[in-house]
């Protein structure tokens, strides 16, 4: 079972030929709740590490993408040495009973709050994904 | 709520159970949905979110879940 914090990976996750595997998603809400009529109770932000160092700086200069450092993460008993970013402004709807996924570690609270904060005061639009719960109705 | 993180370290430092113990115990803040509603939006699918996206190259012993990516703040 996921809970808020929480970074899962997507598994065996295929729709019309989208392959979310391999993904890496933060939990930001486990709440039930309703978006153009559909039905969620899972919300996340999907996790990317940058192509090189040109990609690095074209990507941290866009307001919606979140930083998240090497020296961040802390793996227990070491990490794979690589800096990210977590896309704040898109919001991907789930239902936890039609995705397979694996948790595969968290965000400390602090840190987590400080994305929430980040979300929070946005100043462009933001996005939402939602076909992976259309296909549910 | 508010948070006693000060708290929270000393017990980090002072005992490996209770370190356990007070990360879990620690809450998060929860996303004020209103507030996002109220921003302005627009839907794009899966595959025009994603086609930008480099998925994270974890470890083996993360994928094997030997080992756990914790993600916290260093400021």
């Amino acid at each position: 079972m996921c809970k808020v914090g929480d970074i899962i990976l997507v598994q065996n996750y295929n729709d019309n030929g989208i392959d979310l595997s391999r993904h890496s998603f933060v939990i930001i809400s486990d709440e039930a709740g309703q978006i153009q009529g559909l039905e969620y109770d899972l919300m996340c932000n999907v996790m990317s590490s940058f192509k090189n160092v040109k990609h690095r700086e074209q990507k941290l200069k866009y307001s919606g993408n979140y930083e998240v450092l090497y020296t961040d993460s802390i793996i227990t008993d070491g990490g794979n040495g690589l800096d990210g970013y977590i896309k704040a402004e898109q919001f991907y709807y789930f239902t936890k009973d039609t995705i397979e996924y694996e948790v595969i570690g968290s965000l400390e609270p602090e840190f987590f709050d400080s994305l929430i904060q980040f979300i929070e005061d946005l100043e462009i639009q933001t996005i939402d994904v939602l076909d992976n719960i259309k296909k549910n109705d | 709520m508010s948070k006693d993180f000060n708290n929270i370290d000393k017990n980090i430092e002072g005992d490996d159970d209770m370190s356990t113990l007070a990360i879990e115990n620690k809450e998060y803040r929860r996303l004020d949905i209103t507030k996002l509603r109220s921003k302005k939006s627009s839907v794009i699918s899966s595959e025009e979110s994603l086609k930008d996206i480099v998925p994270i190259d974890w470890s083996d012993e993360v994928l094997s879940g030997k080992k756990k990516v914790i993600i916290t703040s260093k400021k």
